[in-house]
């Protein structure tokens, strides 16, 4: 028959699926993969920080405090970055402050997420009280000076790992629940959601089989922002001594502690400000390309 | 008009009501104030007597009623560490902060809108390629670093500034130009989305075809509904500069409300974390509020509705 329809095996050829798409649009996408590179090096320096470390970061050594860094004179490979105030190595305080940051930023961000969305989402598909009750959380959250609130109760609960990854996680779930609400009003009003309501879909069914799907890219931006946010707050936390604390070598702490020769060993503060500096910048544009890519509307 | 503005009040009340709940039942939390209060050699008996010295024998909720009833006559208590008056400690390091955070917001302003409105006029080009950069940066430098490199440049390197302090204009540079990267950002990408969407309308497309100059078209036009929810974030960026100026002023050693929260928290003399906590809210909630009716007063749309 000459005018039979193409086969429809051709048609599969034609339509890529949304994920060969965004696997394509990820491999031309610059500051997606730079992005990567820079949250996979923080998180191979966390991970493996006794093996990659040259030296013991609280290993004290008054003998040779201060040592300059390879690039000024005097300096030797035995001590890469130099040497703080105690004669510890930089390099290995470095990377192992990155386990503190990695960990606190990303239980942060997963903890308000968690939190945060699920609030937006129940607000959003809900409506009525239940949603004004979420709105209001929202507004009171939003009136708490952050800073100081989590200062106060990093005091008050002490400076673990654990007890500032939860403070943190509790003070930024906010925009979470604002975007997650909003996203989650977007798609309530379509089509698919109708169908499964008609069909007896019950409402948890269709909060985490319908609505989550179609606002998860949303949530894993705003997870990335809220990362990066978590991470600097850390830092200012453990730099204003009301954070981790000592000698647990956190990038802010390291800041800190250099802040007492930055007159003329400037490097001690530098190094570890712009380790937290590209760092963010890398979960930033982590984020940025992530959203850009897994987009619905950006496919074609 | 009316109904819009009393519910919005309405709503702020209820708001300071929950955050000052909240934040008196937070710092009552802090494990055994009496025993904290009396000594480490201290005797029950004496222990005691200073829960019935501070009324914290009574019950939760009738220790907040004593507190807010006080605190609505003006009355915040008194320092445990000096034995002050609250309500006079903050007075008197009230005008640091409030200086450091308008002229923050003013820098924040008068840099972020204008490249704002140029990065959309001229969308992709280098002037816009520059701004988002800046937004790059200012997102993402730790600001107690950035402090740190400022003052390390213009007062050590160049020593055209002092390092600390708060006596002259000179002073205040370094902390003013930390503070408004804290907000610069947002209010950048905000007024340039904003005006993008305005551009791209269908009322700036009518007035070019009026054939009104771009002058009027871009400010007059575009501007004007473009700045709607920048005024509202300016508001809101000014409450975050009074709670966010605490590693500002613990950097440049400025006497201000931060730093005395901060000396605070660390001396555990909570009637002063309280009260800054609660008043920074106040502020927070009586800008938003602020904010609101502005936006009202410039978009018929919001108060009509």
């Amino acid at each position: 028959m000459p005018n039979a329809p193409a086969p429809l095996d051709n048609m599969d050829v034609a339509m890529p699926t949304p994920w060969q798409q965004t696997w394509d649009m990820a491999k031309y996408h610059l500051g997606l993969q730079i992005g990567l590179v820079i949250v996979l090096s923080a998180a191979l320096c966390a991970l493996f920080a006794p093996f990659l470390a040259p030296a013991d970061p609280f290993a004290q050594d008054l003998g040779a405090r201060l040592a300059p860094p390879i690039w000024e004179a005097g300096g030797s490979w035995e001590h890469i970055f130099g040497t703080d105030g105690f004669g510890r190595d930089v390099l290995s305080r470095l990377i192992y402050g990155a386990q503190v940051t990695m960990i606190v930023g990303f239980g942060a961000a997963v903890f308000s997420g968690l939190v945060g969305s699920t609030l937006g989402i129940v607000g959003g598909y809900l409506g009525g009280r239940v949603d004004a009750l979420i709105i209001f959380l929202i507004n009171v959250k939003l009136a708490m000076p952050g800073v100081l609130i989590a200062l106060s109760l990093v005091s008050i609960f002490g400076g673990s790992l654990l007890s500032i990854t939860i403070i943190l996680a509790l003070l930024f779930w906010d925009r979470f629940a604002v975007v997650a609400r909003t996203a989650t009003q977007q798609v309530r009003t379509r089509e698919f959601i109708a169908a499964a309501e008609c069909s007896g879909a019950s409402k948890v069914w269709i909060i985490f089989r319908e609505i989550l799907p179609n606002i998860a890219n949303q949530i894993i931006v705003i997870g990335s922002l809220e990362m990066a946010i978590a991470i600097l707050i850390e830092a200012a936390l453990s730099f204003l001594g009301l954070g981790i604390q000592p000698p647990t070598p956190s990038w802010g702490i390291l800041v800190s502690e250099g802040r007492d020769f930055m007159f003329f060993k400037p490097h001690l503060i530098v190094i570890p400000g712009l380790a937290i500096f590209i760092l963010v910048i890398g979960i930033n544009l982590l984020g940025d390309g992530i959203r850009d890519v897994t987009e619905p509307q950006g496919r074609n | 008009m009316w109904s819009y503005f009393l519910k919005r009040l309405g709503i702020a009340v209820l708001v300071i009501i929950a955050v000052s709940i909240i934040s008196f039942v937070l710092l009552r939390l802090s494990g055994d104030l009496a025993r904290d209060l009396a000594g480490e050699d201290a005797t029950p008996a004496q222990v005691e007597q200073i829960e019935k010295l501070y009324g914290l024998d009574k019950p939760l909720y009738v220790q907040y009623f004593d507190w807010a009833f006080k605190a609505l006559k003006g009355d915040l208590g008194r320092s445990l560490y000096s034995n002050e008056p609250v309500f006079n400690l903050i007075l008197s390091r009230l005008g640091v902060t409030a200086l450091l955070a308008v002229l923050g917001l003013g820098v924040a302003v008068v840099v972020a809108v204008p490249l704002g409105v140029f990065a959309a006029v001229y969308r992709n080009s280098w002037i816009d390629r520059c701004s988002l950069g800046l937004a790059v940066f200012g997102s993402a430098i730790p600001n107690f670093w950035f402090a740190l490199i400022l003052i390390y440049f213009f007062s050590v390197k160049l020593r055209w500034l002092p390092i600390t302090g708060s006596e002259s204009w000179a002073h205040f540079v370094l902390p003013t130009i930390t503070l408004s990267t804290m907000v610069m950002p947002q209010i950048m990408r905000l007024t340039r989305g904003g005006m993008i969407e305005a551009l791209d309308s269908e009322y700036v497309k009518m007035a070019w075809a009026k054939g009104l100059g771009p002058g009027v078209v871009f400010f007059k036009h575009a501007l004007r509904n473009a700045v709607l929810p920048v005024v509202a974030l300016a508001a809101v960026s000014l409450g975050f500069l009074l709670g966010g100026s605490v590693i500002v002023e613990a950097v440049f050693s400025l006497n201000g409300i931060g730093s005395l929260a901060y000396e605070s928290i660390r001396r555990a003399d909570f009637p002063i974390v309280q009260s800054i906590l609660f008043m920074l809210s106040f502020s927070y909630v009586l800008l938003t509020l602020l904010a609101d009716l502005i936006n009202a007063r410039l978009d018929p749309r919001i108060r009509l509705h």
